[in-house]
């Protein structure tokens, strides 16, 4: 059975097709890349898959369950979906924590952990406001890991990123293949692409094609 | 597990140090000082004692306090939670838009407690002096309505229970219109549309307030102050019993919006109701004889000399309510439009024509149905199929036709202009609402005393005016052609930029 299953999905928007009939089916432990245009849909795609919107026509189903009819959103899914809205007045840790006490499920340990992991000081009292576009980015990327998701949708992650961040979490990624876990990515960055996916989809005529894997 | 508790705990009394809330008791504070001057005085004419229960339930109770001052603050906080909260990363921790609305209620009720223990401490300070608690005092037991105590001590035997079930009706009431709003940010997420409906329903309140009689089902502050819904129900337990009843209605559709309810929308099903409800409620059973009667009655609107707010709300659901609609259509046609569509029509008259001919269509069709629907009502309600106006045997048949059919037909077709111009000139369709509900303020009494602002017109009430429905038809046309000729001058002259 696939993770993640798009049966006949077609969207449009204000008139404008976005997708039409597209089939997709994700298999868990890999990493799939969707490239494709501006304005092609890819965000269209991840909110599809993530429940924040239905399609016009077909089913998104993850684990078996259908989006919509019993669940609205998967769970254990980490996300980086357009900027996240950060409270501006306070640090990267206490985000981080007001995120984490929805679930409750992590203790400050693995937030500070998680911190790390990605190049940012947990200690540092510096509030988002003051923080550079790479470190705001960084930080999307710890809230949509720090819980262990075994699912990962990441909408361009290596944006604003230097080279040495960029490649930290392409070595994050790989592990966290290895472990078992489904990442779903784009990036403008061919190179990104190439060196992590193991199956590539263009977004094409309101189709997803098959261009690696 | 302590850590969190402790940490929620300095949260809170950061909170309740805030500046915002230190304001916040200021002014409950020199309202207050005015109020206890008021309350002494009143004791003073009627040589009657009063005790501590008679400040706090005036400082807790008053109806200026809290239609003009306490629920905007709520709205405010209910409104800014409900942005700072929406978020996808948020929102796929919570694993639903029901958890979602749930936890913002949760912390609007935080917020609700903050502003309770700031509006309980200036209470607290300002009853200092006053004779102690001791039940109900004998100013409390005068047989008068000069206090929240007077009226209250009717209907329960101690004040602090009474003092309890105000609390326990306003929190209700106020996390109602919050989940009002959640839902309507969750379903629309637009901040414009929002907005709007709190400045509505802060609005309304004091409309309510001011227009309706204090007995009427449809005043606001019957639902969010104890002594008012007791006036109005002749018990304590009507304005719960509403509340309550409003509450599990929007918990069936907080539940409702996480389905993916594949062509069906559920607008639809709201409108068609508010539509028979506003029908209903505006029948007349005990005057009329006909169902002509009750026609006239349903759309009876207001005029300059003759004016009901429940008739305006109704007059309000059914034409700016087919307004919204057009609106909406509005809105999908202009996010449409492009040079490649226009290039098509070759001019954007030519598009304006072809958008504006299915409008007129429509609009025919909805004023038909109306009329269909409001014979139906009231033919349930079994009133006679006779052909005359028993209420005013001046007024024939076919001039209500004539005014219900051709001048309801030119108004409306003045609002989707109105729409469509605002729309068209600001890129956007929020502000066309805007206007819309200042336009629909000349309906007021007195604002429109020659009748020739064009809004309302259509309304029934003008037939028992001193004008002609045909004066009225001459109006509303003039305009029309007016919103015309200025949408061709617009066309032609502004540049096109999609």
């Amino acid at each position: 059975m696939s993770h993640i299953l798009l049966s006949q999905v077609s969207k449009s928007f204000k008139g404008a097709t976005i997708f039409e009939n597209v089939n997709f089916a994700v298999e868990k432990g890999k990493i799939y890349g969707i490239i494709g245009p501006n304005g092609s849909g890819k965000s269209v795609l991840f909110k599809l898959i993530c429940g924040f919107m239905f399609p016009d026509h077909g089913s998104v189903i993850v684990d078996g369950e259908e989006l919509g009819a019993n669940k609205r959103f998967p769970s254990n899914f980490g996300i980086i979906i357009d900027r996240p809205g950060y409270i501006a007045g306070k640090t990267g840790f206490d985000n981080l924590k007001a995120l984490a006490l929805i679930r409750n499920k992590i203790n400050d340990d693995k937030i500070k952990q998680t911190m790390r992991m990605v190049g940012l000081n947990p200690e540092s009292t510096q509030k988002v406001k003051h923080y550079s576009l790479g470190m705001k980015q960084k930080l999307a990327i710890a809230q949509a890991i720090m819980e262990d998701q075994q699912t990962l949708i990441l909408d361009e992650p290596f944006n604003a990123l230097d080279a040495d961040s960029v490649e930290t979490i392409r070595h994050l990624l790989r592990k966290f293949r290895e472990e078992g876990r489904t990442i779903l990515l784009t990036s403008h960055n061919q190179e990104d692409i190439d060196v992590l996916c193991d199956e590539v989809y263009r977004i094409n005529r309101f189709k997803l094609e098959k261009v690696k894997g | 597990m302590t850590r969190t508790v402790k940490n929620k705990w300095k949260d809170f009394v950061n909170e309740l140090l805030t500046f915002k809330w230190i304001l916040f008791g200021a002014v409950i504070y020199i309202y207050g000082l005015r109020a206890k001057e008021h309350m002494y005085v009143a004791s003073f004419q009627t040589k009657l004692l009063l005790n501590k229960w008679d400040l706090l339930h005036s400082f807790f109770g008053n109806i200026y306090l809290i239609l003009y001052f306490i629920l905007p603050v709520f709205l405010y906080r209910s409104i800014s939670i409900i942005i700072s909260d929406f978020d996808y990363t948020v929102l796929i921790r919570f694993g639903s838009y029901r958890s979602w609305v749930y936890a913002t209620l949760v912390r609007f009720i935080q917020s609700l407690s903050i502003s309770m223990i700031v509006w309980g401490a200036v209470s607290g300070v300002l009853s200092i002096g006053a004779p102690s608690f001791a039940g109900w005092s004998p100013f409390s037991k005068l047989d008068g309505s000069l206090s929240e105590t007077q009226i209250l001590q009717k209907f329960i035997d101690s004040p602090f229970l009474a003092l309890l079930l105000h609390f326990a009706l306003l929190i209700l009431s106020v996390s109602c219109i919050h989940l009002i709003l959640a839902i309507i940010y969750v379903k629309w997420k637009k901040r414009g549309i929002i907005v709007f409906t709190a400045i509505l329903i802060w609005v309304y309140g004091g409309v309510s307030f001011k227009l309706l009689p204090h007995h009427s089902l449809f005043n606001l502050c019957n639902y969010l102050i104890l002594h008012s819904g007791a006036v109005q129900f002749g018990n304590i337990w009507g304005s719960f019993t509403m509340v309550t009843g409003l509450m599990i209605l929007l918990i069936w559709m907080v539940n409702r919006l996480d389905l993916n309810m594949k062509g069906y929308s559920w607008r639809y099903v709201v409108f068609i109701a508010l539509i028979v409800m506003a029908l209903w409620s505006g029948m007349r059973e005990k005057a009329g004889e006909t169902i002509w009667d009750q026609f006239l009655f349903m759309f009876i609107g207001g005029s300059n000399q003759a004016f009901y707010f429940k008739s305006f709300l109704c007059y309000w659901v059914l034409y700016f309510g087919f307004i919204y609609w057009v609106q909406l259509y509005l809105q999908k046609e202009l996010s449409e439009m492009g040079y490649y569509k226009l290039l098509r029509y070759q001019s954007i008259t030519r598009w304006f024509w072809r958008w504006y001919h299915k409008i007129m269509l429509y609009i025919g069709l909805y004023l038909f149905a109306l009329a269909l629907l409001a014979l139906f009502i009231s033919s349930l309600k079994r009133f006679s199929f006779d052909f005359y106006v028993s209420i005013d045997r001046s007024v024939t048949l076919l001039e209500v036709f004539y005014h219900f059919f051709v001048n309801g037909y030119l108004q409306i077709s003045f609002y989707v202009l109105f729409v469509f111009l605002i729309s068209w000139l600001s890129k956007e369709t929020f502000y066309s609402l805007v206007g819309l509900a200042i336009l629909s303020f000349f309906m007021l009494p007195g604002l429109n005393n020659w009748g020739i602002v064009p809004s309302g017109l259509n309304s029934m009430a003008y037939l028992f005016a001193d004008y002609s429905v045909y004066r009225i038809s001459i109006v509303l046309s003039l305009w029309n052609v007016l919103e015309i000729v200025f949408l061709l001058y617009v066309f032609h002259k502004q540049d096109l930029d999609f």
